[in-house]
Order: structure tokens, then C-alpha cells, then sequence
């Protein structure tokens, strides 16, 4: 059965359709969004948590990696919540590749998604309600 | 497998001129079909204390047709027995002043031969030693032995007993390599062929066997920690996440480990994890680490009294994994308790947990840490359901607020006033508790230490009165052109803040409940600040503060390597004087990066902590023109471990490097994805810094301080408790 949910977080509203018996897509990292101090045009993540054993720490993203691109296209978020955004649309299962800059060079980290597990389903929903209130 | 002892003593004394004390009689016992063998001599070697010279190095004894010799030794000896075609295991007489017997089993003599390959075409070894056991499944009463193997050019040839073995073939500056389950017959030449060499260091260990345990789905994983030179930092970055499976034995190992600290973690699906953390790798030398456990997974019983809360309502029970080493806690559930009182969650790995009870509003009434064993564990939490009642007033007039009772060990309790300031809850305990007030309308907070709550003698209720200072402080808040602002207003008393209050749209704020006397003040808003204000705060006729919010001037800088490479993705964390707590700022993909300080700030204190390399400290003069010259930092000119065994008690160090003082928590590295510590260990903390002099001191004013000199490849320890405690009778502080 497939239904839609509207998901608001802080002033965007966008829609996304979901299996009502699959929780969302689940990457297990934390980000902050960043531009660079010279040219504002460019962003980048951050990547400050990872979930012990979670898709993202299995794929081999590490704590303060810098994500310039996300399959192949730069990192352009106008702000942290268009991030949000992106990343609230990934499904269960779905293959994104980070390009994650490091001294010298440059590597790929391709990261599937799982489904959100429980508790993390409910800190998400806790943040979602947070995200209503202040909107 | 048959075993035969021929006796035939015969008396040999051949160390003649030497004193005769203990005599020891050596009997050989053929193994399998080693009553061919032919013993030629027996060669006694003396064992010299390591302290002393020894001069006196063997006597060869020889052994015409005996299967028995009767030596008189007169000091430790080893004795080596030298045979044709026969292989028997050295044997070492430590007692000589008792006479002794010693039975030497002889095993027919099998031969492993090879090449040796080398990689980097370094030189060969000259010395190659095989140590050798008995495989436990076999042949487990041959004890551990080492045996020098012939080495000619690339091949080696090593005289072993023919028998089920293990064997771990050493060379010096090389990793070992490890055969298991060598099955060999009598006089049997095997050839293993090429054996590779590969320098460097290597970590062995052993997963813990248990009944059924699927070995095959075991992974053991090396996990850098702390950080050396550039050098090693980029080969340990490419050993990150390394894994390996243990073999049907349970052993393992990981080759060509780069110098570092790392943990070793075995998992298996279904079991806790066997952890070995914080090695040390140094030498290019070989790590055997003790056994990794793994065992079941376990459960947790949480047992609450009274069973149900205020109106028969459940207790909520959180529970929280305390990550290994680590200050950070993953949460695991947040589930009613049952109407008995009793929770339980089942399949938990063995660790450190952090049980929380909620009452039905939400607050935390007891939170404790709990170990939990491999046999599981049980908490029995005692809740005594304080009943209190009381008032909240500023000076002389009541005041409606929130009123926020916190306890030692992460208990909190919200209770809202009337608008008469009147107040009723329940608390979990008697005794002190601090206390946080926030206004009804949220526009300021304040924070009252040691409260007392207790029950009168004969009474139910314990009666909590909070009768905050009469102070007040009010102000205004103007943007640079003059327009009134919103922003947060920081109250300081001696270099510390002490509340904190909210300017509305119109830029006005005010606040009471604070003492009488000198205060400092700060507004903070999106981008700006303002400089730090002095303050009288009274009781009567308040003055009115004006507070001009400055824009905050941007200073760019980049970091590099020594070698002149960009760092992405280094926390930059730095401070000024007087400032508003830390500010944290990351390099981006150029190891650009940009500070946001007050306009009247000239000294900025910073410690970057990149990936990788050690964390640096320094203290940079920023000028007051917008476009300065960008401050350029190099990272990784060598590192040291500097390790500050403290404990909870003891408040945070700061370190000094010749300028403004930063707290050391500012150096503990977020938790990497293996929830591996960074930077915090049970006795302390412990970073990777670059080498240099610092000095550690008690407080940030500088008092008490010990200087540390941190050489590259250096570990200094300084015990906070002690090394940094008062000196003179009397002194405060709790240091």
C-alpha cells in the first residue's frame, strides 16, 4: 500500500511518497553544512557523527571527512535545510557516493542505505515535531 | 603412539676441575619410532644471570650408547642433546644444588625446508629460529621449543620432531609467520616453498574459542587511534578499517602495521565484542595481544520501587549505551516499565549501560551506570518520592517561573510556579540539589547551587522556599546603527557566567535574582558581538546598560601539512580573552578556514585537531584591520602522547603555550564511527600533540602549572590529582 506523507522541516514543504511498512531511508551520519571562507558559491559537509556499525560507518565515511560532491555533482545546498531536504528523500536500499576530499587526494565512498531503524525512526520524528514547533 | 624408556645409567663427569654439587640424571623417552635415533652428545650450556658477565659458555658431554646420562652440574644449565636424524627439545636445569631427574622425550627428526622471498629485496636474513609446539589437538605434550634453522642464501632448512606442530618462523627486523597443523612423519623433508617476508610491525591475538563458535564469521578489525608523524599518519590511514577473519584455530594477525596506537575489536553477530584497546605499536616488532572474548549476548533486569509513579502511572525507563572509552552514549530504548516495577531488555552486549528512570512528566528522577557482565545484570532502583511544596521569589516579591532541581548523576526535575510563585512536585531524594531558574516568559536564567531539600521531623512534605537575591539588572541592546537589537546578554561574576538573559525585539532586557555587586556584560547576536561591559547591579533603580553590537570581524587563515599540503576537514576550536565560550570552525577542501572574533579582540587562542596528524596548539595576534594577512599554520612537525590521569573530582586542566590558556577538553576528537575512544580514557585523557613545551595548569589563571616537554615519540604523564594538587595548608580549590 503506498500513501503520501508531507514532511515540514524548518520553512520547506515538500512532499514524498512512502511505503507505510517501510520505515525511511537511513545513511547513520551526522553533517553540518559549511561554505568555503573565499568563495561562498562553494559548500561542503561536514561529517561530525557516525552511528557505530551504520551504513555510512560500514561504507568506510569516517568522523571529519569533507564531502565536496554527492554522486558526482558538487555539494550546492543553499543551506543546511535544503541538505535536510535531500537526505530526508533517500529510500532504503538506494546507492549515494560521497567524494570525499582528503590531503592530496580524493575518494569515493558509496554508502546504501538501510531502513531507519526504530529508535532512530522516533529521534527523527522527534526532530520533525521540533522543526513544526519553530516553524 | 608407543612409548619406551631404556634405562641404562651411566655416571658421566666430565666437568672436571669444576665443584660437584647436584647431579642430574637425563632419561631419554623415545616418541613413535625414535628408539633408532642415536644421541651423539650432550652439550651444557650455562645459564648466566643477565646482570653478569659470563664467560663460561658450554661443555659438550658425549653420550656413547646410553639412552640415560647421570651430569654433575654446578649452576643453571641448558642442556642442548645432539642427535642423528632425531630432534629433542632443550632442556633447562635450574635447580643444580638438588640432584635431579629429567625426562627428555627423543622424537624422530623431520625437516621443513623453503625459500625466502623478500619483497623490497632488502637483505636476507642471516638467523632465521622457528618456535614450535605441539599442535593442541595432536600432539599438545610438546612444549613450546625454539630451533635454529639453517639459512644458505634464500633457502632455509629448520630439524623439527616429526609430529602435529605449530610453527612461527622468526627472523630478526621481519613479521613472524605462523604454520598451524603441521602434520610430518618421521624423517619426512617438507618443502613449504616460498615464504614472503615482510618487515614492519605486526599485531597477533587469538579470538577466545567457545562451544559452536562460527569462527569463520568472526571479524577481527584494527582501529587507529591517537596519531604519529605525517609520515605514518597516511599509512595508518590506509590500515583504517582493516579486518582480517581468524583462522580454524582462532588466531590472527595484521602485517605491516604503521607506529600508532590502535584498538583491536572482534565481532560476531550475536555476541558482545572482545575489545583490546589502546596498543601501542613502536618497533617494527611483533604485538601479541591477549585473548579477545566473545561472549553471548546478555540481558539487563531494571527493578523500580515504589512500582508506579505519581497516579498509578509507569515509570519510563531510558536505556543508553555508553560508548567504549568514549564520553558519548548511543540510545538503545525508552519503554514504559511494567506495573510491577520490573523492565527487561534482552540480547545486549556486555559493556558500560546508563539506566534512566523518567516519571510520567518526563524528568529524569535517578540515572545510574551499570555494567553489564557476560551473565547479565540487575538494577534495583529505590525512588523515595519526595513530596515538596514551596515558593520562588526574587528579593522581597514572588516570581513565576520554571523551576529546574538537578542532581549529581544526571537527575532533573522541571516544576513549573503558579503565577503566585507557588510550587509542588515530588524529587526522588532528599538533600542537595542544584537548581535552575528560568523566568515565565523564558527571557532570562539563573542558577542557584546547594539547595537543601528535607522533610521536618513528623512531617510529609519537605517545604523548598528559593528566595533568589534581590539584583536586578536591565539594559538595552543597539546594532552599529544604533537600532534596537535582539540578543542574548551573558552575565559574568569573576571571568565566570553566572545567567544569561534575552533581549526582545524593542532591544530592552532585564532580570533579578542576582546578588548585589560588579557583574560583566555580553551581548551576542548572529555575527556580532559586543565588547565586555562593566556592571553594578543593585537592588534599586537598576542603571541601564547600553550594549552596541559590533559586527565580528572575519580572520582567514589555512592549514597545512610540513610538507605544505592543504587539511580539509580540521575543527579549528579557539578562544579570545573574555570571549563567549569556544567557537569551532572547520577547514574546507583548500584547509581554508575563518574566525569570527570581536572586534576588540587581538589574542586568539586556537587547537586544531585535524585527521590524522597531532593536535596543535598555538596562541596567534590577530591585527584590527578586516583585511589582515591570513594566518598560516603547519601541522605535524612530530608528535609525543601526553597522557592527565584524572578523575571525575578533579576539575578540567588548561594548557598554556606561551599565550591565552585552553581547557583540555577543547582537544578530545568527536567519536569516530567505531565509537572508538578519542582522546578520553577511563583514567583520564590522553591526545597525540605536537611536540613542544606546555605548560598544564590547575585553572585558567595560571596558578599551579607544571611545564611538560613533549619530545617527538615521547609519552609524558602528568597525574592532575597529585602534580597539580595545592601545595600550601589551607589553599582552596579542589585540586
Amino acid at each position: 500500500m503506498r500513501a503520501i506523507r508531507i514532511l515540514i522541516v524548518g520553512s520547506a514543504l515538500w512532499v514524498t511518497s512512502a511505503v507505510w511498512a517501510a520505515n525511511p531511508g537511513w545513511l547513520g551520519f551526522g553533517y553540518t553544512v559549511h561554505r568555503s571562507p573565499n568563495d561562498a558559491r562553494i559548500t561542503f559537509l561536514f561529517v561530525r557523527q557516525l552511528v557505530p556499525g551504520g551504513p555510512a560507518a560500514r561504507a568506510g565515511l569516517h568522523v571529519q571527512d569533507v564531502i565536496s560532491a554527492i554522486d558526482g555533482r558538487p555539494v550546492r545546498f543553499a543551506d543546511a535545510s535544503a541538505a535536510l531536504a535531500f537526505f530526508q528523500k533517500v529510500r532504503p536500499r538506494q546507492a549515494i557516493v560521497f567524494t570525499v576530499v582528503q590531503p592530496k587526494v580524493s575518494k569515493s565512498v558509496r554508502v546504501v542505505a538501510a531502513e531507519m531503524p526504530p529508535e532512530q525512526l522516533r529521534r527523527w520524528k522527534e526532530n520533525e515535531d521540533l522543526a513544526k514547533q519553530s516553524h | 603412539m608407543q612409548t619406551k624408556r631404556l634405562v641404562l645409567p651411566i655416571l658421566i663427569c666430565m666437568l672436571a676441575g669444576r665443584t660437584l654439587a647436584g647431579t642430574v640424571a637425563v632419561s631419554l623417552v623415545p616418541q613413535r619410532s625414535a628408539q633408532s635415533c642415536r644421541i651423539r652428545q650432550i652439550v651444557v650450556e650455562a645459564l648466566c644471570p643477565s646482570s653478569e658477565r659470563c664467560d663460561v659458555v658450554a661443555h659438550t658431554v658425549p653420550v656413547p650408547s646410553s639412552p640415560t646420562a647421570v651430569l654433575s652440574i654446578d649452576q643453571p644449565s641448558r642442556l642442548v642433546i645432539v642427535s642423528d636424524g632425531c630432534w629433542v627439545a632443550p632442556v633447562t636445569v635450574t635447580n643444580a644444588a638438588a640432584a635431579t631427574q629429567v625426562e627428555v622425550p627423543v622424537w624422530p627428526g623431520a625437516h621443513l625446508r623453503g625459500s625466502l622471498t623478500n619483497p623490497s629485496h632488502a637483505d636476507l636474513p642471516k638467523r632465521l629460529t622457528a618456535r614450535l609446539q605441539g599442535a593442541p589437538r595432536f600432539t599438545p605434550e610438546i612444549s613450546p621449543a625454539d630451533v635454529t634453522c639453517g639459512v644458505d642464501g634464500r633457502r632455509f632448512d629448520c630439524l623439527v620432531p616429526s609430529a602435529a606442530l605449530d610453527v612461527r618462523v622468526s627472523a630478526d627486523g621481519y613479521a613472524p609467520i605462523y604454520l598451524w597443523d603441521m602434520h610430518l612423519d618421521p624423517g619426512e623433508q617438507r618443502d613449504i616453498g616460498s615464504v614472503e617476508l615482510r618487515r614492519g610491525a605486526s599485531i597477533v591475538g587469538w579470538v577466545a574459542p567457545a562451544p559452536g563458535l562460527a569462527l569463520r564469521k568472526v571479524a577481527v578489525e584494527l582501529i587507529p587511534r591517537g596519531f604519529g608523524s605525517p609520515e605514518e599518519s597516511k599509512m595508518r590511514e590506509a590500515a583504517r578499517g582493516t579486518k582480517t577473519t581468524p583462522n580454524n584455530r582462532g588466531f590472527f594477525e595484521f602485517h605491516q602495521v604503521p607506529a600508532g596506537t590502535y584498538d583491536v575489536v572482534a565481532r560476531l553477530a550475536g555476541h558482545s565484542p572482545g575489545r583490546r584497546t589502546g596498543l601501542r605499536v613502536d618497533d617494527p616488532s611483533e604485538y601479541a595481544i591477549e585473548r579477545l572474548v566473545l561472549s553471548p549476548l546478555t540481558r539487563i533486569e531494571v527493578a523500580v520501587d515504589p512500582p508506579v509513579g505519581p497516579e498509578d502511572k509507569p515509570w519510563t525507563i531510558v536505556l543508553d549505551r555508553q560508548e567504549p572509552l568514549s564520553p558519548f552514549v548511543t540510545s538503545l530504548a525508552r519503554e514504559s516499565a511494567r506495573p510491577d516495577g520490573r523492565w527487561i531488555r534482552e540480547n545486549l552486549e556486555a559493556g558500560p549501560y546508563i539506566v534512566s528512570v523518567l516519571d510520567p512528566l518526563g524528568s529524569t528522577l535517578q540515572r545510574k551506570t551499570v555494567n553489564v557482565t557476560p551473565e547479565g545484570a540487575s538494577l534495583d532502583i529505590r525512588l523515595d518520592q519526595v513530596v515538596i511544596r514551596g515558593t520562588l521569589s526574587a528579593g522581597a516579591e514572588r516570581m513565576a517561573g520554571f523551576v529546574t532541581f538537578e542532581g549529581t548523576g544526571g537527575s532533573s526535575i522541571r516544576i513549573r510556579t503558579n503565577d503566585q510563585g507557588i510550587f509542588s512536585g515530588m524529587l526522588p531524594r532528599e538533600g542537595k540539589w542544584n537548581v535552575k531558574i528560568k523566568s515565565l516568559d523564558s527571557r532570562f536564567y539563573v542558577n542557584r547551587r546547594d539547595i537543601e531539600v528535607h522533610r521536618r521531623e513528623g512531617e510529609s512534605i519537605a517545604v523548598v522556599d528559593i528566595n533568589l537575591p534581590g539584583g536586578r539588572i536591565k539594559g538595552i541592546v543597539l546594532d552599529e546603527r544604533g537600532k534596537p537589537s535582539t540578543a542574548d546578554i551573558i552575565v559574568y561574576r569573576d571571568g565566570h557566567p553566572m545567567a544569561d538573559i534575552a533581549a526582545v525585539e524593542d532591544g530592552t532586557f532585564e532580570m533579578t535574582g542576582i546578588e548585589s555587586g560588579e557583574a560583566s556584560l555580553r551581548a551576542v547576536s548572529h555575527g556580532a558581538e559586543s565588547d565586555v561591559v562593566a556592571y553594578q547591579v543593585t537592588q534599586v533603580a537598576p542603571p541601564v546598560a547600553q550594549l552596541m553590537l559590533r559586527k565580528l570581524r572575519s580572520v582567514k587563515g589555512w592549514l597545512t601539512t610540513s610538507d605544505g599540503l592543504p587539511v580539509p576537514g580540521a575543527l579549528v576550536r579557539y578562544f579570545a580573552a573574555a570571549t563567549v565560550g569556544r567557537k569551532e570552525t572547520v577547514t574546507d577542501l583548500s584547509g581554508e578556514f575563518a574566525l569570527d572574533v570581536g572586534a576588540d579582540i587581538g589574542v586568539i587562542a586556537l587547537a586544531v585537531l585535524a585527521p590524522s596528524l597531532p593536535i596543535k596548539v598555538a596562541t596567534v595576534v590577530v591585527t584590527a584591520e578586516e583585511r589582515s594577512e591570513p594566518i598560516h599554520l603547519s601541522i605535524g612537525r612530530g608528535a609525543g602522547a601526553l597522557r592527565m590521569l584524572m578523575d571525575r573530582d578533579v576539575p578540567t586542566p588548561w594548557l598554556q603555550t606561551g599565550g591565552l590558556p585552553i581547557p583540555a577538553t577543547a582537544l578530545i576528537y568527536p567519536p569516530d564511527g567505531s565509537g572508538a575512544p578519542r582522546g578520553v580514557r577511563p583514567d583520564g585523557l590522553q591526545f597525540e600533540m605536537e611536540s613542544g613545551s606546555y605548560s598544564i595548569c590547575a585553572d585558567p589563571r595560571g596558578t599551579r602549572c607544571r611545564l611538560v616537554h613533549l619530545a617527538p615519540g615521547s609519552e609524558q604523564v602528568i597525574d592532575i590529582r597529585s602534580d597539580l594538587a595545592p601545595q600550601a595548608k589551607g589553599e582552596k580549590g579542589r585540586l
